[in-house]
């Protein structure tokens, strides 16, 4: 089977008449655009229902797929609370009672306060190119950019929440332009619809990431980077304890 | 009030003379936080009968000053308006309320009239220094050495009292706390919390390390003259969370008739289900509590680390769930087995705007005769509270 997709995708490939890309590439090289080796981001995270709204505005440091740092900003009520992650290790910190808690891993597949991101959305308990299996299905043209199209079936023995993950990858600047998240049944959950290419401190993200429930066009949740800078200078050692109950 | 303005203003008089060398970014060096909660409640007896009305403004203040990028100082207080018939009935309440283990007294009745009583606690007020490896805090604090998320037989220093349910941030103590960091995820540290009366001190030392992916901690010293030992882990095992905390506490004085040492151990389980329910599972058995069983005016007293509960067993059983951006719901159940005791606290979190949440909350404590668990009754509690 998998010799067999390898030379399907080969031919696939010869046929595009373009320089051999190996999917795994694709989305290592789409990985490292979307926040380098190491990256410090400002953003707001805005839960959209029929009738309400509620927001939540955070810093957010990562370096790599393995270590990331959380601290939230606003409401009032939740500023201050911070979440580490250190492999598959979570880390919630609680500021009135300055307390750490150690999270279950069950916690990463659940909702992140409320909104339709889960914990494993944001700071990524797997890993995008060692969790899974990647295959280059097609070219397609989504909202003007002609993307490659890549299936990522996670690894057996990876505690992930999809099933399957089809990313559509922007030749122009190897950039997400849209994700779909697949469950057990091979039926959508989600999809994500990343937009408003905008340049920080050099370097070319999407703004905006917008996730849909499947079949709930009336309710989303949209994060917006304020602020980002990539290629920082920072070490595994920040990732600690220690940067979690201190940082601000 | 009176009293927190003064402080305030010193703080600020005090910042504006050093501001001019300050290096701290573009973030304001002062920070002024907390809430204004207004929560009406009803009190029934064991025998959900007799109700008596209460009501309480609650107002919390914290305050913090970034001295320098690495030293601030925070205080924080508790700031409550408190009614209820039935106050008026027991004569000890105010000496209770306005009681503070400390040091140094932070804690104010300024009102108190039958039923009606005013009260101000500063519950943290502390300096903190830090560089890259090194941590040194004094004032009154947290010293949080808790794991479990229900019972810490390794919280030496700031016990919790579980059915205050009104009082998330817990107490603080007056303590010296010197934290060194060894790598981003192993520490050792120092806290004495000095007493007025020298046995009363608590001073230990804690290890933290994280060993094939889980947290430990050892934890040695002196406990209100007694010797404590502890170890606590904190783990996964497979998709849940894996949590211990034991203590060993032994008497440096013999006393005649009492066994002079006593275990206190709590540790349990956390999964959050498919669907969003966050479930605990704790058990805990209190050996402090056979030697010495606890005689607390009230329920909502935190008791000590070396003997936490009521009774000498208790189970609790919990679970929250979102079921949408704006509202969750909990059920927490205790049952303390050797007091023929149980307690359920059902609450429902309601967002009603950004910085507007609505909370309701009942408390139904069922004992057996002459327990704390009889005479608590039961009550229902409705709060609004705007965050700031």
């Amino acid at each position: 089977m998998k010799k067999f997709t390898i030379t399907g995708l080969f031919m696939f490939l010869l046929s595009l008449n373009a320089v051999p890309q190996d999917a795994q590439d694709i989305i290592g090289t789409m990985e490292k655009n979307m926040r380098g080796d190491a990256s410090y981001q400002e953003m707001t995270m805005e839960t959209v229902r029929p009738r309400y709204t509620r927001d939540i505005s955070m810093k957010a440091w990562t370096l790599g797929d393995d270590y990331s740092l959380i601290y939230v900003t606003a409401p009032a009520r939740e500023e201050g609370t911070a979440f580490l992650k250190r492999e598959n290790d979570i880390w919630n910190y609680q500021p009135n009672i300055d307390r750490t808690v150690r999270m279950p891993p069950s916690m990463m597949s659940q909702s992140w306060m409320g909104s339709d991101f889960t914990n494993d959305d944001l700071v990524g308990a797997a890993s995008l190119i060692d969790d899974y299996t990647h295959e280059l299905t097609g070219t397609e043209t989504v909202n003007g950019y002609e993307c490659y199209v890549v299936e990522m079936i996670p690894d057996p023995e990876n505690p992930v929440v999809y099933e399957k993950i089809i990313y559509w990858v922007a030749k122009e600047y190897y950039l997400p332009v849209k994700t779909e998240n697949y469950d057990e049944h091979d039926d959508l959950v989600n999809s994500v619809h990343f937009s408003d290419f905008r340049e920080f401190n050099g370097q070319t993200i999407p703004a905006v990431m917008e996730m849909v429930p499947a079949d709930e066009e009336d309710r989303k949740t949209v994060i917006t980077i304020e602020n980002a800078e990539f290629g920082i200078d920072i070490s595994e050692r920040f990732f600690s304890i220690e940067n979690l109950t201190e940082i601000r | 009030m009176r009293i927190i303005l003064p402080i305030l203003s010193a703080v600020f008089l005090l910042n504006m003379i050093v501001t001019a060398d300050l290096s701290a970014g573009d973030r304001l060096p002062l920070s002024l936080g907390g809430y204004i909660k207004e929560m009406p409640s009803l009190q029934l007896d064991n025998n959900f009968e007799n109700p008596s009305l209460g009501n309480l403004v609650h107002n919390r203040l914290n305050f913090r000053w970034d001295i320098t990028t690495n030293a601030d100082l925070r205080v924080e207080s508790r700031n409550r308006l408190i009614y209820n018939e039935m106050l008026g009935d027991f004569p000890r309440y105010e000496d209770l309320l306005g009681q503070d283990d400390g040091l140094i007294d932070m804690s104010w009745v300024w009102l108190s009239d039958n039923s009606l009583f005013g009260h101000t606690m500063i519950d943290r007020f502390y300096l903190s220094w830090r560089t890259d490896n090194w941590r040194i805090r004094t004032g009154r604090q947290r010293v949080n050495w808790g794991i479990n998320l229900v019972s810490n037989p390794n919280d030496l220093f700031n016990v919790y009292s579980f059915f205050d349910f009104d009082y998330p941030e817990r107490p603080g103590t007056d303590a010296i706390r010197i934290q060194h960091y060894i790598d981003g995820m192993s520490s050792l540290e120092l806290a004495v919390s000095p007493s007025d009366n020298g046995k009363e001190t608590v001073a230990a030392t804690r290890m933290n390390y994280n060993y094939m992916g889980y947290d430990l901690q050892a934890i040695a010293g002196y406990y209100r003259n007694r010797l404590a030992l502890g170890a606590g882990w904190a783990g996964n095992l497979k998709e849940a969370g894996l949590k211990g905390e034991i203590s060993w506490f032994y008497d440096l004085e013999k006393t005649e008739g009492v066994e002079r040492g006593n275990f206190v151990a709590a540790a349990g389980m956390d999964y959050m289900f498919p669907g969003g329910t966050f479930g605990i599972v704790e058990f805990l058995y209190n050996g402090g509590y056979a030697r010495d069983p606890e005689t607390a005016f009230m329920i909502t007293q935190p008791l000590r680390a070396d003997n936490i509960m009521f009774s000498e067993f208790a189970v609790t059983v919990s679970a929250e769930h979102s079921f949408s951006p704006v509202l969750k719901g909990g059920l927490s159940f205790m049952a303390l087995p050797d007091i023929d005791a149980a307690f359920v606290m059902p609450n429902l979190d309601y967002s009603l705007a950004r910085n507007f949440d609505m909370e309701l909350v009942g408390q139904i404590f069922a004992g057996g005769e002459r327990t704390i668990f009889e005479q608590a009754g039961h009550s229902l509690f409705l709060s609004v509270q705007y965050s700031f």
